[in-house]
C-alpha cells in the first residue's frame, strides 16, 4: 500500500472517530441488555447569556457529584451525566422527539430566564419523550432559581427529572429491576426534600408522583 | 504569583482511659507520616471561591466546628483510637471546580503531602451573597488503611459464621448553608488568632501561629498548645459562635468519625443532631438512622428499642431501598446471634423472609444477598433444633 493511501485512511480514521454517533456515549446494564443513554442536550435559554452560563456551570457541577452516587452495586457505568450545548430551536414535540431519539439523548433541556424583574423569572422545559414513564405528558417545566441561596433547590429539581429519566431508560433498556430502583430512590429522596423545602411548583409534584408510582415493586418486577 | 503553602493541622488525641484528655499534635510537613493505624482523619482542601481567601477561611470554620466535636473515647471501644482534622489551605486545584470529581478527593486524600491516608474528604464551594457566604459542602469516603474498621458492621454468631456490611453511601451532599459575615471575619486569619492566658479571653499573649494542638475543649474556647511559639506556648483561643452555627454536615460528618472509632454511644448522639436539622437531605437522614441501628446494635448491650425505631424511620424515607433492607437484616441477624434458642429462630426467619421478600432489589452480582442467605443457614445449621 502507498504511503499516501495509508495516510488517507489514518486521516479518515481520526476523522471518524471525532465525527462518530454520540450514541456511544452509553452505558451498557448487562451484555445483551440495552443501553442507558447519559447525554443531555442543552439548548441555551432565551435571556441573559450570563446567567444561563451561571445555571449552565451550577448544573455541570451538579452532574459532577452525581456520578458519584451512580456507581457499584450492580449499577451500569455511566460515568458522568453529560450536559452537551447544542444549537437549535424546537418548538413542538415531534421535532424534540425526534431529535432526542436519533440523537440518543436521555432529554432535551429547553427555557428562558427573565431578568427584567427582581428577582429574575425563569423555567426549564425539560423533554422527556419516550423516557416520560407515568407523566401524562412527555414535557415538564421546572421552575429555575437564580438567588445562590435558591440554587440548591434549581439542582434538585433537575437533578430528580434525571433521575426519573434515567431510571425509565433502565425500564426500557430491560436493566434488572434493582437498577431503575436505585435511580428512582435517588429520585424519591429528592423529591422529599423538595416537598420539606416548598419547592413543588411548576411539574415537581407531577414528576414526584410519577416517581413514587414507579417505585413499587410490582411495576419494576413487571415484565 | 508567588506559591506559598500553609498547611494548619489541628488534631486532638482522644480515647484514653486517663482521667484528662491529651493531645497530640499532627504536624504534616512534607514527607509527613502516614495515619497511625488507631487514627481517623478527615481531610478539608480549602474550598473552591470566587475569593480564595473566603474558600480558605471557610474550610478553617468547617473545620474549627469538626475538631470541637472530637471527644474522648468510651472505654470498650477498639483500643486507643485519635480522630484529627487536616486542613490542607495549599492552592490546589488546578482544575475548574466543577470538573473535580470524587475521584479527585480521594487522590487527595491519599496524597502525602496532604490528606497522607484521610479517610474521608469534606470539601465545598463558598461564595459571597448579602452579606454572609452561602457553602454548598460533599463528603467523600475512601478507604480505610486501619487494621480493623469499625464503619463495617460485622455480625458474627461466634461458630465461624459472620456478615459484613459496607457503609450505605460514599458520597454525600449537604444543602447550602449560609454563614454569617462576622464568623467569616473572625476565622479569616487562623495563623493569626490570639492566644490568651485564660479562658475568657482577657489576657492576649501573642498569635498561635502555622499549629496547635488541643488540650480541652469548651463550646466557645479551646486550651491549645501552639509549639511555634517560643515562649507562653500554652494558652486558650476563643471559638465564639462556632458551636450555635454548626450545621448538618458538620455533625453527619463528626458522627461519621465517632462511627469510625467505634464511639457508638457518641455516634448516635451526634447522628441525631443532625437528624434534627430541618435542612439534613434525606439521603443524609436515611443514612443516619442506618449509622444510629448500627451503633445501637453494636453497644456493649445492645439497643433494640433504639436501633429498631432507626430502622423503621429509615424504611419510611425511602421503602424497601437496599441499603435499608440489607442493614435490618443485619440487625435480625445480630439479634438471632446473642438470642436464645426460640427466639433464634424468629429473628432468622425475619431475616430470611425480607431476603426472599426483596431479593429483587439487589443485583445478580451483588454478593452480599449469597452471603447473608449462607450466613442465615449456617446459622440455622449450628443450632440445635427448636419446635415450631
Amino acid at each position: 500500500m502507498k504511503a499516501r493511501h495509508r495516510l488517507v485512511i489514518i486521516l479518515l480514521t481520526i476523522a471518524c472517530a471525532f465525527l462518530r454517533p454520540l450514541s456511544v456515549m452509553a452505558a451498557t446494564c448487562q451484555p445483551g441488555g440495552g443501553t442507558l443513554d447519559t447525554q443531555i442536550a442543552l439548548i441555551p435559554y432565551v435571556g441573559k447569556s450570563e446567567d444561563f452560563q451561571m445555571f449552565n456551570a451550577i448544573m455541570l457541577r451538579k452532574f459532577r457529584s452525581m456520578s458519584s452516587a451512580l456507581t457499584g452495586n450492580g449499577l451500569p457505568d455511566v460515568g458522568t451525566i453529560d450536559l452537551q450545548q447544542r444549537q437549535g430551536v424546537f418548538k413542538t414535540w415531534p421535532e424534540e422527539e425526534s431529535y432526542v431519539t436519533s440523537n440518543h439523548y436521555l432529554s432535551l433541556w429547553q427555557g428562558m430566564i427573565d431578568s427584567s424583574g427582581q428577582p429574575p423569572q425563569a423555567s426549564s422545559n425539560i423533554y422527556l419523550g419516550r423516557f416520560k414513564g407515568q407523566l401524562k405528558d412527555p414535557e415538564v417545566t421546572l421552575p429555575l432559581a437564580l438567588k445562590p441561596s435558591d440554587a440548591a433547590n434549581t439542582m434538585d429539581t433537575h437533578t430528580m427529572v434525571t433521575f426519573y429519566a434515567l431510571a425509565m431508560n433502565a425500564i426500557a433498556s430491560k436493566c434488572p429491576a434493582s437498577v431503575s430502583k436505585t435511580y428512582l430512590d435517588l429520585a424519591l429522596a429528592i423529591y422529599k426534600d423538595l416537598v420539606k423545602h416548598g419547592a413543588n411548583g411548576g411539574h415537581v409534584d407531577d414528576i414526584g408522583h410519577a416517581i413514587e408510582a414507579m417505585n413499587q415493586k410490582a411495576t419494576l418486577t413487571t415484565p | 504569583m508567588k506559591r506559598w503553602i500553609r498547611r494548619i493541622q489541628i488534631a486532638a488525641l482522644l480515647t484514653c482511659f486517663a482521667p484528662c484528655a491529651q493531645a497530640m499534635m499532627l504536624s504534616c510537613p512534607p514527607g509527613c507520616q502516614p495515619p497511625r493505624d488507631n487514627e481517623v482523619r478527615v481531610l478539608m482542601p480549602i474550598f473552591s471561591s470566587q475569593n480564595p481567601g473566603l474558600g480558605s477561611t471557610v474550610s478553617t470554620v468547617l473545620g474549627f466546628q469538626i475538631w470541637q466535636t472530637l471527644r474522648q473515647g468510651p472505654e470498650g471501644n477498639i483500643g486507643t483510637t485519635r480522630g484529627s482534622v487536616a486542613i490542607d489551605q495549599s492552592s490546589f486545584w488546578k482544575l475548574a471546580p466543577a470538573s473535580i470529581t470524587a475521584s479527585d478527593l480521594l487522590k487527595k486524600a491519599a496524597d502525602a503531602r496532604s490528606g497522607n491516608g484521610a479517610q474521608m474528604v469534606f470539601w465545598g464551594d463558598a461564595q459571597p451573597f448579602a452579606g454572609g457566604t452561602v457553602v454548598q459542602s460533599w463528603l467523600v469516603i475512601g478507604a480505610d488503611i486501619r487494621p480493623r474498621q469499625p464503619e463495617s458492621w460485622i455480625v458474627t454468631d461466634g461458630q465461624n459464621h459472620s456478615l459484613k456490611a459496607d457503609m450505605p453511601s460514599l458520597f454525600y451532599e449537604f444543602r447550602p448553608f449560609v454563614l454569617k459575615s462576622d464568623v467569616i471575619a473572625r476565622y479569616s486569619n487562623p495563623r493569626g488568632m490570639i492566644l490568651f492566658s485564660d479562658p475568657q479571653g482577657l489576657h492576649a499573649i501573642g498569635s498561635v501561629g502555622e499549629e496547635m494542638q488541643a488540650l480541652e475543649q469548651s463550646p466557645t474556647a479551646a486550651r491549645v498548645v501552639a509549639p511555634t511559639r517560643t515562649a507562653a506556648p500554652v494558652g486558650w483561643i476563643m471559638l465564639p459562635e462556632l458551636a450555635e452555627s454548626r450545621t448538618e454536615a458538620v455533625d453527619f460528618v463528626s458522627g461519621l468519625i465517632r462511627i469510625y472509632r467505634a464511639d457508638w454511644d457518641g455516634a448516635i448522639q451526634m447522628m441525631r443532631r443532625a437528624l434534627e436539622n430541618p435542612n439534613a437531605p434525606t439521603k443524609v437522614r436515611l443514612d443516619a438512622n442506618l449509622y444510629i441501628a448500627m451503633a445501637a446494635a453494636q453497644k456493649p448491650v445492645m439497643d433494640t428499642d433504639t436501633m429498631q425505631t432507626a430502622l423503621n424511620a429509615a424504611e419510611t424515607l425511602v421503602p424497601e431501598n437496599r441499603a435499608v433492607t440489607m442493614y435490618k437484616v443485619m440487625a435480625d441477624i445480630a439479634q438471632a446471634s446473642k438470642a436464645s434458642a426460640g427466639q433464634r429462630t424468629r429473628f432468622l426467619d425475619e431475616a430470611d423472609g425480607l431476603l426472599t421478600q426483596r431479593a429483587w432489589v439487589f443485583s445478580d452480582s451483588d454478593s452480599w444477598l449469597h452471603n447473608a442467605q449462607e450466613m442465615i443457614r449456617g446459622m440455622r445449621e449450628a443450632a440445635p433444633p427448636v419446635a415450631r
